[in-house]
C-alpha cells in the first residue's frame, strides 16, 4: 500500500518548494476539463433555443396559413351554397 | 463490425449511439482521473533529483500525448471526409480541433512550468518545444481555415487538406528527441520490464493516462453531439428529439 509522502496538509500545499509549478500545472489541466463540459453544454443550449424560436415562428406561420386555409374553404362552402 | 461502423458514420445513429456512451465513459474518466491525480500527488514518490517538480508528468505526458494522437484523429478523419464524402467524419474532424488544441497547449504550459525550475528555463527553442509549438499553430490553422469561408463545404475541404498535409508534423514531433539533440529528454520506460520505475510512480501515470484519453473523447462527442443537431436541425428526427426535450422540461 502506497504511504502519503508528505508531513503535513502545508507541506503537500508547499510541493518541496514548488507550489506555484506544480499546482499551476494541475489548474491549468483542471480549466481545460471543466471547460470541455462547459462549452458543449453552453452550445446546446444556444441551439436549443435557436431551434424553439425558429419552431415558434413555424407554428406561427402555420396557425396564420390554417386560418387563410379555412377562412377560404369557408367562402368557397358560401359561394357553392349560394350558387345550389 | 463492419455494419456498426458503417452506422455510426450516419448523424443519426451517432448520435443515438452515444447518448448512452456519454455518462458512463465520463463516470470512469473522472473516477480514473481522481485516484491518479491524488495518487499521482500524494502518493507517489518523490523523483530522487527532480523532488516534487516530477509529479507534473501525471499532467504533462498524457496531454502532449493526447494533444499529438488528437491530431492524427484530426487528419484520419479530414482524410476519410476528402477520400469518401463521409459526413460523420467532418463533423469529428471539425470539433476535435480545439479540443486538441487545448490538449497541446496543456501539454506546452505544463512543460513550461516544468521548464523552469528544472531546467531554469520556461521556453526554449529545442527541436520537441518548437515542433509542439507548430503543432498548436497548425491546430489554430485548420480551425481558422476552416471558419475563414462563408461556404461550409469549401471550408471543411480546404481545412481537410491542411490537416493532411500537417499530420508530417507528428512524427517530427514523436522522433524529435533522438534525431536531434534537444533539452527535452528522450522517451523513458514508463514501467514493466526494463523501467526502473516501481508501480507506485508508473500506476498513477496509467490512471491519469486513460483519463485524459476518455475526457477527450467525451469532449469530442458531446461537441459532434451539438454539431449533428446543428446540422441535422430540419429533419424531424430533431425536431421530434426536441419536442420531446421541451415536454419532458
Amino acid at each position: 500500500m502506497p504511504e502519503f509522502r508528505f508531513d503535513s496538509f502545508s507541506d503537500f500545499l508547499a510541493m518541496g518548494g514548488n507550489a506555484s509549478f506544480v499546482w499551476g500545472s494541475y489548474l491549468a489541466f483542471a480549466l481545460v476539463v471543466v471547460w470541455n463540459f462547459w462549452q458543449p453544454s453552453l452550445e446546446r443550449a444556444r441551439i436549443v433555443r435557436l431551434m424553439r424560436a425558429r419552431q415558434g415562428k413555424q407554428l406561427q406561420q402555420g396557425a396564420t396559413a390554417a386560418n387563410l386555409r379555412s377562412h377560404q374553404s369557408a367562402q368557397q362552402q358560401q359561394g357553392e351554397a349560394n350558387r345550389g | 463490425m463492419w455494419q456498426w461502423l458503417y452506422k455510426l458514420g450516419s448523424p443519426r445513429h451517432f448520435y443515438e449511439m452515444t447518448t448512452g456512451l456519454v455518462p458512463w465513459l465520463t463516470g470512469v474518466s473522472l473516477l480514473l482521473l481522481a485516484a491518479g491525480v491524488v495518487w499521482g500527488l500524494g502518493f507517489a514518490p518523490p523523483d530522487y533529483q527532480m523532488g516534487d517538480n516530477f509529479r507534473i508528468i501525471y499532467i504533462h505526458v498524457p496531454t502532449s500525448m493526447c494533444g499529438m494522437g488528437a491530431y492524427v484523429l484530426l487528419a484520419t478523419m479530414a482524410a476519410m471526409h476528402m477520400i469518401w464524402n463521409i459526413k460523420m467524419a467532418d463533423i469529428v474532424a471539425k470539433v476535435s480541433a480545439p479540443v486538441g488544441a487545448a490538449y497541446i497547449a496543456l501539454g506546452l504550459i505544463t512543460g513550461a512550468l516544468w521548464g523552469k525550475p528544472t531546467w531554469g528555463t520556461y521556453w526554449t527553442w529545442d527541436a520537441r518545444l518548437t515542433s509542439s509549438l507548430i503543432l498548436l499553430f497548425l491546430f489554430l490553422g485548420v480551425m481558422a481555415l476552416r471558419a475563414a469561408y462563408d461556404s461550409e463545404s469549401a471550408g471543411s475541404k480546404a481545412a481537410s487538406v491542411l490537416a493532411i498535409v500537417g499530420v508530417v508534423n507528428v512524427p517530427i514531433i514523436y522522433f524529435s528527441v533522438q534525431w536531434w539533440n534537444t533539452l527535452h529528454q528522450g522517451t523513458s520506460k514508463l514501467g514493466g520490464a526494463g523501467s526502473a520505475n516501481p508501480p507506485e510512480i508508473w500506476i498513477p501515470a496509467f490512471f491519469t493516462g486513460f483519463a485524459v484519453i476518455g475526457l477527450f473523447f467525451v469532449a469530442v462527442i458531446l461537441r459532434s453531439r451539438n454539431e449533428i443537431l446543428y446540422r441535422e436541425r430540419r429533419t424531424q428526427w430533431v425536431q421530434d428529439l426536441l419536442q420531446k426535450e421541451l415536454t419532458h422540461a
